[in-house]
């Protein structure tokens, strides 16, 4: 089993707080908490009846992890199981993060930017793990 | 294949365990005992074994009835005690997973129980296990302990940690036999009757049984009650827990009557209780005779159930045996507490990959990269990497920061400042929420403007401080300290969710939207101009005040505040383009980058406090002399009612000074008790301590802060500074500012 490991651009970025936005089309929404959520493709001024609306677009970088063995890299540091199309704000390793599974074999880990060196070394070093143990 | 024991070359089969091989080969001895060394063997076949315990490699202490043989395999018997080898060992990781139902033992009870399961089973197994359909068997893993919530963590072959989290445990953990007690059952060939019939009923072996003891361990563990079974002279599990059932041996079902009991007929110092320790049933008596009652005391009187082995064989026999010399029955004796985890486990499998390079995040700024190739040297604050410094090629640090601290004082230096916590806070009650968190007064703070803010907890001390800056009219952008950023936060969020839920106002942490470079010095307009349409001047941009325009061509929001006293401009950007604003202003002109050594200098001169260096959680805004910072309108605050305090208002609190040593060129060292007089004889009263000291080049002299005991009342005074090792320094005390304590320099040159 394996998996491949590369860094992809979302675009612009809002944590939205309040109720759940409606998802404009093609328009990523993430759970982050009962009341928040991240909001891929929009801007500040997109959410008028939100109780507040922040860019976050370079708060965060986005790595991207896929390929059959992927679920076991994560279950190397992350206590949490995400199904597909779900999304969690969690822990991997010793980085906080936003875990998205778009697919079955396929999950986006939304990272702050300066713990994005050290989770990149860490999600290397799991993947060099895995295919040692299989 | 071929291994070796002890230095001598042994045959071995695929599947033996090394502690199986010995004994197929005829060695029944081999080990010595820890104190008496008293010759010892195999005794038993599972993780419980109190004698053949042997060094693999750089590993002490490992159970030669877990080592799974392979070919070349060099071990070494241990008398009780290993070595940890300093050798490069092999990185262990970790592994979490979720399921219905978690089955604990493979034993017939445990794949019974994992068959029947519904859903997703795991089966943990400490020897080698055959597959089961529709289950996760993970053979060669221990159960290491039960936690709340269900979460079991166990050891895969010592080197995968694994973290399970089950809706439902079954314990199918079997039974321990204990030793018959005899003068001379630790002899070698001695071995529990159930290792004599797993080893093959080995020629020369005798097999001995004082009974079964259930594996009651993980029970126990998860808060089980246990009660005494008589039939089998063993404590087995009691009552319920939610989530976690017992199943086969391990409630005592099928076990085999226990052999009736009796102290030994001969010499009890010979009759051996915990092999591991070489406790005997004397010694037991010993710890009875000596008045000891519990099974508590008894352990620690005589070290039984302490070895590496947690007592596994040990411990009913002692429970038995205290019992037995106190005339009482052994349930009512209680057990000795069961701890995980259950079997030792390395450090290595603890840290798993925390370790080396990934033992902590290093986090780094978007500028970093600039800060490197300009031969920056770092500091860790927090997890960050900050420049400390850039010294000049064959420049020491004191020249670096001496040169540092000239160039913004008189021309113009920019510092990194992205580090600094950044907090967004929105709503309608985004004043009241921080009217309750800081100290200060924000009414009056309008739109485009920012101020310095301390917050306080409840006890009054001082918890961060920052700026606030009212960047809209229900929108702020407080920022915290490098180090504190998180905790802010959270402290922030605690107080909303749990005291104030009623207060509509969001916080959200943007230290990463925005990357920061701080301008500071009476060139920073000269540098700046050219870069941006802001006007510079003080009348349209005055001090505290915030602007939004373009800076080298990039959004940018620009603050005149000041950390050194000094004209300075903070400006930030879209954390994408920090490294692009930085190479903008750097090319801009002749401006010095400067590290957080001199930003420490330039702000003592200023007596600017930083928390958590001239603070300790000891100390209130009015010792530092900020009390101009801490309302007294405002109905309350968090750390209003502690001011009211006896405590908080003793003249004699330690306050913030500053000292200037009477050798103009001597440092003192930060961490220096003070002390009234160069003579020290015992007891000598502490005064205080210094907290900051350094070479400042504006005075052309070393200076220090400390924090002093009535401090505020004894400028003028001469005391000694008093390092760890040495004499004391002598040092005279003076207000706390010491350099622009009129604040002329914030606005620059006089035009």
């Amino acid at each position: 089993m394996t998996a491949v490991l590369a860094e992809v651009d979302l675009g612009a970025l809002v944590t939205v707080r309040g109720p759940r936005p409606a998802e404009a089309a093609g328009r990523l929404v993430l759970a982050l908490g009962p009341d928040e959520w991240l909001v891929a493709g929009a801007g500040e001024d997109d959410f008028p009846d939100a109780d507040a609306a922040v860019d976050v677009s370079a708060a965060y970088r986005c790595l991207e992890l896929a390929g059959p063995g992927a679920p076991a890299v994560l279950a190397q540091g992350c206590s949490v199981e995400v199904g597909v199309g779900e999304s969690a704000a969690t822990l991997l390793a010793r980085a906080g993060v936003v875990l998205h599974r778009p697919e079955e074999e396929r999950f986006r880990i939304l990272v702050r930017p300066s713990f994005a060196p050290y989770l990149r070394a860490w999600l290397e070093e799991a993947l060099t793990s895995l295919r040692a143990s299989r | 294949m071929r291994f070796t024991f002890a230095g001598a070359e042994y045959e071995g089969r695929e599947g033996e365990t090394l502690a199986a091989a010995l004994v197929r080969n005829g060695v029944l001895g081999g080990f010595r005992s820890i104190y008496r060394g008293r010759p010892r063997g195999v005794y038993s076949a599972h993780e419980e074994e109190p004698n053949a315990l042997v060094q693999v490699g750089p590993e002490p202490l490992v159970r030669a009835t877990l080592v799974e043989l392979e070919d070349g395999l060099v071990a070494d018997p241990l008398a009780g005690k290993g070595r940890l080898v300093p050798a490069p060992r092999p990185r262990c990781d970790a592994a979490h997973a979720r399921c219905d139902v978690l089955v604990v033992g493979g034993g017939r009870s445990g794949r019974a129980a994992a068959a029947a399961a519904r859903g997703r089973v795991i089966l943990v197994e400490q020897l080698g296990c055959a597959p089961l359909d529709g289950v996760q068997v993970l053979a060669h893993t221990t159960a290491l302990g039960v936690y709340d919530g269900n979460y079991v963590v166990a050891a895969e072959r010592g080197r995968r940690l694994w973290k399970i989290r089950a809706l439902r445990i079954v314990l199918a953990t079997g039974a321990i036999e204990r030793p018959a007690l005899f003068p001379g059952n630790d002899r070698p060939g001695v071995m529990l009757a159930s290792a004599f019939e797993a080893y093959g009923r080995p020629a020369g072996a005798t097999p001995v049984s004082g009974g079964f003891s259930p594996r009651v361990h993980l029970w126990s563990q998860a808060g089980g009650r246990l009660r005494w079974d008589d039939r089998i002279g063993a404590p087995v599990p009691a009552g319920e827990l939610r989530g976690i059932e017992c199943a086969g041996r391990l409630t005592g079902a099928g076990l085999p009557d226990a052999p009736p009991f009796a102290l030994p007929d001969g010499d009890e110092d010979e009759t051996f209780v915990d092999l591991e320790r070489d406790a005997t049933v004397a010694d037991v008596r010993r710890a009875v005779e000596a008045g000891l009652r519990s099974v508590e005391h008894v352990k620690r009187y005589t070290s039984i159930g302490t070895g590496s082995d947690q007592g596994k064989t040990a411990n009913v026999n002692a429970i038995r045996v205290a019992a037995e010399l106190l005339g009482v029955h052994p349930g009512e004796l209680g057990t000795t507490t069961f701890r995980p985890p259950y079997v030792p486990v390395s450090f290595a499998l603890v840290a798993g990959r925390d370790r080396g390079e990934l033992f902590d995040p290093v986090r780094v700024t978007p500028m970093h990269p600039w800060h490197v190739a300009h031969g920056a040297v770092f500091e860790d604050v927090g997890q960050w990497k900050r420049p400390r410094y850039y010294p000049r090629p064959g420049e020491e640090m004191d020249a670096a920061v001496l040169r540092e601290c000239r160039a913004v004082c008189e021309a113009v230096g920019m510092q990194d400042v992205s580090t600094l916590g950044k907090i967004d806070v929105q709503g309608p009650d985004a004043l009241e929420l921080l009217n309750r968190l800081y100290t200060n007064a924000l009414d009056s703070l309008e739109v485009g403007r920012c101020r310095y803010a301390l917050m306080c907890r409840a006890d009054g001390m001082v918890l961060d401080d920052g700026v606030v800056m009212r960047v809209g009219e229900r929108r702020y952008l407080c920022t915290t300290t490098t180090g504190n950023a998180a905790a802010v936060l959270a402290w922030m969020e605690e107080w909303l969710q749990t005291e104030w839920p009623e207060l509509r106002v969001r916080l959200t942490s943007v230290t990463e939207q925005w990357a920061t470079a701080a301008v500071a010095g009476p060139d920073a307009r000269e540098l700046l101009a050219p870069l941006t349409e802001i006007p510079l001047d003080a009348e349209r941009f005055p001090f505290m005040a915030i602007r939004e325009g373009e800076v080298a061509g990039i959004p940018a929001r620009v603050a005149r505040v000041s950390f050194s006293g000094e004209l300075a401009f903070e400006v930030s950007v879209d954390g994408r383009r920090g490294l692009e604003l930085w190479e903008a202003l750097a090319a801009a002109g002749d401006v010095t980058p400067y590290g957080t050594e001199a930003m420490h200098v330039l702000r003592a001169e200023k007596a600017y406090p930083i928390v958590g260096q001239d603070t300790d959680g000891t100390v209130t805004p009015f010792d530092l002399g900020l009390d101009w910072i801490v309302s007294r309108t405002k109905p309350d605050f968090v750390g209003k009612r502690s001011f009211a305090r006896a405590d908080t208002s003793r003249p004699d609190r330690k306050q913030l000074v500053a000292l200037l040593p009477l050798d103009p060129r001597e440092l003192v060292p930060e961490g220096a008790q003070l002390a009234e007089t160069a003579e020290l004889t015992p007891p000598v009263p502490m005064l205080g301590h210094v907290t900051s000291s350094y070479r400042s080049a504006a005075l052309g002299r070393t200076f220090a802060l400390a924090l002093l005991a009535g401090g505020r009342g004894r400028v003028g005074d001469v005391l000694y500074a008093v390092p760890p090792r040495g004499d004391g320094v002598p040092v005279r005390v003076a207000e706390p500012v010491l350099y622009d304590p009129e604040g002329a320099r914030r606005d620059g040159r006089p035009r």
